[in-house]
């Protein structure tokens, strides 16, 4: 069989993106812009901005794209878009810009799920065995993915408020560090010491959901406390206590999963994949029982190359989209309904 | 010439063939469907009908602005994607202009405009000129609708006025112009848009083509008002990583 080139799309926040993956697992080019400099401006991002910087960048993105892997319409099999979970004005962007190339060649469009891209990141440095467990984390997400076969997915686990990567954007404001803050944190935590043992949210509850919201808020009380009374803080402390924060909940909860669901491998994808604290626990802490796949951290943040890993999957399975394929901004996964009784 | 030419400015969506300024076929759709959703089919249905090959289009006219941000932007990036991947010319043309030509036969001033909601409009004022060509008098701008209005009575003009969102802002045109004109049909037609088109310099950087807002992102007028000169000169901020 010939080789399958897919052309993908990536616009579903801050990162213009575009990519060609030569049979899901081979990156032949992967351009991405990104606006951040733009929205440290707002200290997060603005969805109108961004859908406007989109605008901006999407041919740029799509000539170097297509420069880079050295290839033409005709070495084209398919092209692939994100169509959610995001900022539904972005995502259009991306969108029609797909639709657009796929119309004016006859190339079939597949819409793929950003967070299935995220998880399929790993294919394109590994080769994923099923069934797998996926621990998606990012800005936007937190989620325990249960990875059937190949395209199936089923959410055992997801936060009931803030996303793991959102909890440290809010930290690091309050500790003055700028949008985004997950690498500062990353760094401090790692020079400082756990002074503060904030609270373990859901740690010890028989399911494999995560809570944030509460532990921000005991750092931002801390602070707050902190400057009424007139204490100084070290902030490397807080970060360190903090993190250690976050990845024993990650930890316990992906051990948990992997206890009820036993799987070869476990997928670390999503921005919030790059942290290296969180790489260095999973490898203490797990690489005995399960192998684990991290995908390079340029594969970690958004990116058009994911996205074209996945649609290899759907373009084996022949799922292709219409020319009426919508913006999703709060598509997801189904979740698995047996959860709870398994634990 | 063979012409495509694509306008989702505001709630209608207006995709029309044309050959040099002769329309083939055109679809105009008012359906509550999002123009995500129709815009595509609509120009493969408007293209087969013709029966152009997609590689057979010359010239893309795509109504740039102002309108709905996200209209624009849809119409703006399949425009620019279309013009660039089929080689063809890219077109960007007002859709106030647009809906301005869509009123014939009337030698004063015509104002069409978009709602843009708290009093205020997307405006601007047109006219025809002796050979039938129309004619920018006062440019498009984001205004206050009683501004406009004030604005008018300098041009001592019969006027004609012709938008959306017509139901608001009818009593106030009135009591101000009790003998102005105001026309209905505020759909572009595909020969509006080829008219205005047809004539119009081609876009030199399809790559920069964007849509005209005419305003800035409330974020960023907030930030701006923050800033020195020297800051604001900077606008490098988009980074290939």
């Amino acid at each position: 069989m010939s080789d399958v080139l897919i052309l993908a799309f990536e616009s579903s926040c801050d990162e213009t993106s575009v990519a060609v993956v030569k049979n899901g697992r081979e990156v032949l080019s992967n351009i991405i812009a990104t606006q951040i400099k733009s929205h440290q401006r707002f200290g997060g991002v603005v969805p109108e901005v961004a859908s406007r910087h989109h605008v901006e960048q999407i041919i740029h993105c799509t000539k170097l794209a297509l420069k880079e892997a050295q290839v033409d319409y005709q070495d084209l099999a398919a092209v692939a878009v994100t169509y959610g979970p995001g900022l539904v004005g972005s995502l259009l962007i991306g969108l029609m810009a797909a639709k657009a190339i796929s119309w004016a060649h006859d190339l079939p469009l597949i819409g793929v799920n950003h967070l299935a891209g995220h998880i399929y990141a790993a294919n394109l440095v590994a080769e994923i065995k099923y069934p797998a467990l996926a621990l998606v984390v990012s800005g936007g997400h937190t989620e325990l993915v249960y990875v059937k076969a190949a395209g199936e997915f089923e959410i055992l686990g997801d936060t009931r408020d803030d996303a793991v990567g959102e909890a440290y954007d809010k930290v690091g404001r309050m500790l003055g560090i700028s949008y985004p803050a997950g690498k500062t944190i990353d760094q401090w935590a790692h020079e400082g010491k756990d002074t503060y043992n904030f609270p373990r949210a859901m740690l010890h509850e028989n399911n494999l959901n995560f809570s944030f919201s509460g532990i921000k808020s005991a750092v931002i009380n801390t602070l707050h406390h902190a400057e009424q009374v007139g204490i100084s803080i070290n902030k490397k402390d807080v970060a360190t206590s903090f993190q250690n924060d976050i990845l024993d909940i990650l930890l316990a909860k992906t051990q948990k999963a992997l206890h009820k669901y036993p799987v070869q491998q476990l997928i670390v994808a999503g921005g919030v994949a790059a942290n290296s604290g969180l790489r260095e626990r999973l490898q203490q802490e797990l690489a005995n029982q399960v192998e684990l796949i991290f995908p390079p951290l340029r594969l970690c943040g958004d990116n058009a190359a994911m996205i074209g890993a996945y649609a290899y999957i759907k373009y084996q399975k022949n799922q292709f989209a219409s020319l009426t394929l919508n913006a999703d901004p709060s598509l997801d996964f189904e979740y698995c309904n047996n959860n709870e009784s398994l634990l | 010439m063979n012409i495509l030419a694509i306008d989702t400015s505001a709630a209608p969506l207006t995709i029309a063939t044309a050959v040099d300024q002769k329309i083939i076929a055109q679809a105009l759709d008012v359906g509550m469907k999002s123009h995500s959703v129709k815009l595509m089919p609509a120009i493969d249905t408007v293209v087969k009908q013709t029966g152009f090959k997609q590689s057979d289009i010359d010239r893309i006219i795509v109504a740039q602005g102002p309108g709905s941000f996200t209209g624009i932007r849809l119409a703006v990036t399949t425009a620019k994607m279309l013009a660039w991947t089929l080689d063809a010319q890219l077109v960007g043309v007002s859709s106030l202009a647009v809906l301005a030509r869509n009123v014939r036969d009337f030698s004063g001033c015509i104002v069409p405009f978009f709602d843009a909601r708290n009093g205020n409009v997307f405006a601007g004022v047109y006219q025809e000129d002796a050979a039938g060509d129309l004619q920018n008098v006062l440019q498009d701008s984001h205004i206050a609708l009683l501004d406009l209005l004030a604005e008018l009575q300098k041009l001592h003009q019969p006027l004609c006025f012709i938008g959306q969102g017509m139901d608001v802002y009818r009593n106030q045109i009135l009591a101000t112009y009790p003998d102005a004109k105001i026309v209905e049909d505020n759909i572009p037609t595909g020969q509006s848009l080829v008219d205005i088109g047809f004539k119009s310099p081609i876009v030199e950087d399809i790559d920069q083509f964007v849509p005209e807002y005419l305003r800035q992102t409330q974020a960023e007028m907030l930030w701006a008002q923050k800033q020195s000169t020297e800051v604001l000169k900077n606008n490098n901020y988009i980074q290939d990583v």
